[in-house]
């Protein structure tokens, strides 16, 4: 879609109902892209890569200036417009990397991996400024392993494993599928025998223990809390810290992806 | 059209210029080679000065465009901004 790789022979690109395989260079600036790694020129300053861009995309000085200047201004590098790019940190980066995919006002945005490696407050500073043009209508698709910033920002989200998409869905209805494998977090006072934590792990399949606490992987979380209340009862154990955790969608990722695997072969159960 | 086209190439030579004329290879290679060599070939000859000028600009020439290009590529691939440029509208 970037024009970097070749198309294989029966690829199709469409972008706004426009087949935009046969003349990839005229839409080119259709497209704002944000690269994981900073790809401005490092010995240039600020504003000089921003100049340069503004030229390759054919913008009159005037306009690259004014455009320049309040993008600057947006993302807080004004001061460092005649810094070095090579001078500054990931962050600061980053948000250059903004400024000049913005430059141009292209209708779609893509962004790889944009809050990789960034300090809290450039995060949430990117986060807001990507919130901020999905309001204005911009569309903007992002490559992200952040299953947070993808349940804070995206509308859709497609899950890919070995080149293969294995989830297309909203973020509320792919949490809704997986709902069922909420998990139960619990203690157990007083130490427990050999016998005792034999028997526990006997009764619920999923359980596992760490730093005191119990947990049971529940795909029915209503006869789960059941059957441990009753086993607890039976057995004289005294539950306390009782906590149900809503599957995240982290848990739901590392669950398609490990399920994925398993399915062609390339993990074991 | 051809207007536009002519502007880029203006633009991406004006980036290579400020950015590797100063670098160690196209100096050497690009200006000191083409001057000191134009040089001993035109000592003890009688050479009027203004074809000595013409030798010398066009030596520089043809040497710094062939000294530029191994220092753009590499730098370029390596820092990524040959990726930026590719995806920017200009034609290959």
């Amino acid at each position: 879609m970037t024009g970097i790789f070749k198309l294989e022979d029966k690829a199709k690109i469409e972008i706004f109902n426009e087949d935009i395989t046969t003349n990839l260079s005229k839409y080119k600036s259709n497209f704002g892209i944000v690269p994981e790694v900073s790809n401005a020129f490092s010995d240039f300053t600020v504003w000089q890569n921003l100049k340069f861009s503004g030229g390759i995309y054919g913008f009159p000085k005037e306009k690259i200036e004014k455009r320049s200047k309040k993008l600057l201004e947006q993302f807080g590098l004004l001061d460092k417009m005649h810094s070095k790019t090579k001078a500054l940190s990931k962050g600061l980066k980053q948000r250059l990397n903004f400024c000049l995919a913005l430059l141009h006002e292209p209708p779609i945005l893509i962004l790889d991996e944009p809050t990789s490696g960034l300090d809290p407050i450039s995060v949430k500073l990117m986060r807001n400024r990507i919130l901020q043009l999905k309001k204005e209508g911009k569309t903007i698709l992002i490559t992200t392993h952040d299953m947070q910033e993808a349940q804070t920002i995206c509308d859709r989200i497609l899950i890919m494993n070995r080149g293969k998409i294995i989830a297309d869905e909203s973020p509320d209805n792919i949490r809704e599928r997986f709902k069922s494998t909420s998990t139960i977090l619990f203690k157990i006072d007083g130490t427990l025998s050999q016998d005792q934590k034999t028997s526990l792990m006997d009764t619920f399949d999923s359980i596992k223990e760490k730093n005191e606490y119990y947990s049971i992987s529940s795909y029915n979380i209503l006869r789960d809390i059941s059957n441990l209340y009753h086993y607890s009862k039976e057995n004289n154990l005294q539950i306390s810290d009782f906590k149900v955790k809503e599957t995240s969608l982290e848990e739901v990722f590392i669950h398609l992806i490990k399920e994925d695997s398993i399915s062609i072969g390339g993990l074991k159960k | 059209m051809i207007n536009d086209s002519l502007n880029r190439i203006w633009i991406l030579s004006k980036k290579n210029i400020s950015l590797y004329v100063k670098k160690g290879p196209v100096l050497i290679f690009g200006l000191l080679f083409p001057f000191f060599m134009t040089l001993s070939w035109a000592i003890g000859r009688a050479i009027p000065i203004n074809h000595m000028f013409i030798g010398i600009v066009s030596m520089t020439s043809f040497f710094t465009a062939t000294a530029i290009s191994p220092v753009v590529l590499p730098i370029e691939t390596r820092e990524k901004s040959l990726e930026r440029i590719l995806v920017s509208p200009i034609s290959l």
